[in-house]
């Protein structure tokens, strides 16, 4: 069982959270520039790593909040945690 | 409290009985059971940059000074301020007065978020020597009195429903359900507590 550690409310088990998807994917805008490849890859594309992947997490059966965390997706790691509008390490 | 002359109804009003159930060790109980009722249940969301201000305000309102700290509960012998999430604490009290308005007074509308909940929960307070063998039954916190301990509150999942759990004292805990869950709730406690034998009170 994965435990992930809420920046608020501390070491939580998983079934408190719900996944949120993938958190490199960055939403291109609605400017007119914005082409529709650009959508596509948004809306469709992933990577599939295998190790250390960036996701979004909602601590829904908790405090509410959105929270970032690096996971390896091989081991279910978890590397670091979080609030959502922070980065994870100067990597990112 | 939008009108006094409105009683309120309890979820549980078709299923509660009072008594001693279950598999009483000589005649003792192992948890006491009972609902909180009526309650004036009042929720605050402190908009961005505001959190100071939110609690020093709700503080001269209401007369109790939230916490900013994750996971606690402040309480005086009256009310409570339950810390729900960053900026955001439920008020409650035995209702005796319109709460809602009482905050609102003095939090006005462009520092926090302020939402009646008193109709839309459900609150029961388990006390006993068994009563943390019940709630482990249903959560996966630690419930180690050395981890959860009087004057912590914490949010989870207890029986797959969303849960707010405060430690009043090492084995009194006021737990707060969505209303609609009522019914669901009260017969999974007591089929947890069956085990200790449970007394069910008055209400409070
Ligand atoms: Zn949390």
């Amino acid at each position: 069982m994965i435990r992930i550690n809420c920046p608020w409310c501390g070491e939580r088990n998983m079934v408190e959270f719900t996944y949120g998807g993938d958190a490199n994917n960055v939403y291109p805008g609605l400017s007119e520039e914005t082409s529709e490849k650009q959508y596509f890859e948004y809306t469709y594309l992933r990577d599939n790593p295998c190790g250390p992947h960036l996701e979004y997490w909602h601590h829904v059966n908790g405090c509410r909040q959105w929270i970032k965390v690096k996971r390896d997706t091989l081991t279910h790691e978890v590397i670091a945690t979080v609030p959502a509008d922070k980065p994870v390490g100067e990597k990112e | 409290m939008a009108d006094p002359a409105v009683k309120r109804r309890s979820a549980l009003f078709e299923i509660y009985r009072t008594g001693e159930f279950g598999d009483l060790v000589k005649g003792k109980a192992g948890v006491s059971i009972c609902e909180r009722h009526a309650l004036s249940i009042i929720q605050v969301a402190a908009w961005k940059d505001q959190t100071d201000a939110v609690i020093a305000t709700i503080e001269v309102a209401a007369g109790i000074k939230p916490s900013a700290e994750p996971c606690s509960a402040i309480s005086s012998e009256d009310i409570s301020a339950i810390w729900l999430g960053p900026a955001r604490w439920l008020i409650v009290e035995k209702e005796t007065r319109d709460l809602h308005a009482v905050i609102g007074a003095d939090v006005t509308a462009d520092m926090a978020a302020i939402t009646d909940q008193s109709h839309s929960r459900c609150v029961l307070r388990l006390s006993g020597p068994q009563s943390r063998n019940v709630l482990r039954k249903g959560t996966t916190l630690d419930m180690d009195p050395g981890h959860f301990a009087p004057g912590d509150a914490r949010t989870t999942s207890l029986f797959h429903m969303n849960a707010l759990i405060h430690c009043l004292d090492e084995e009194t805990f006021d737990i707060y359900v969505a209303r609609s869950f009522g019914q669901s709730f009260y017969e999974v406690i007591i089929h947890a507590a069956a085990e200790y034998g449970y007394q069910v009170a008055d209400r409070i």
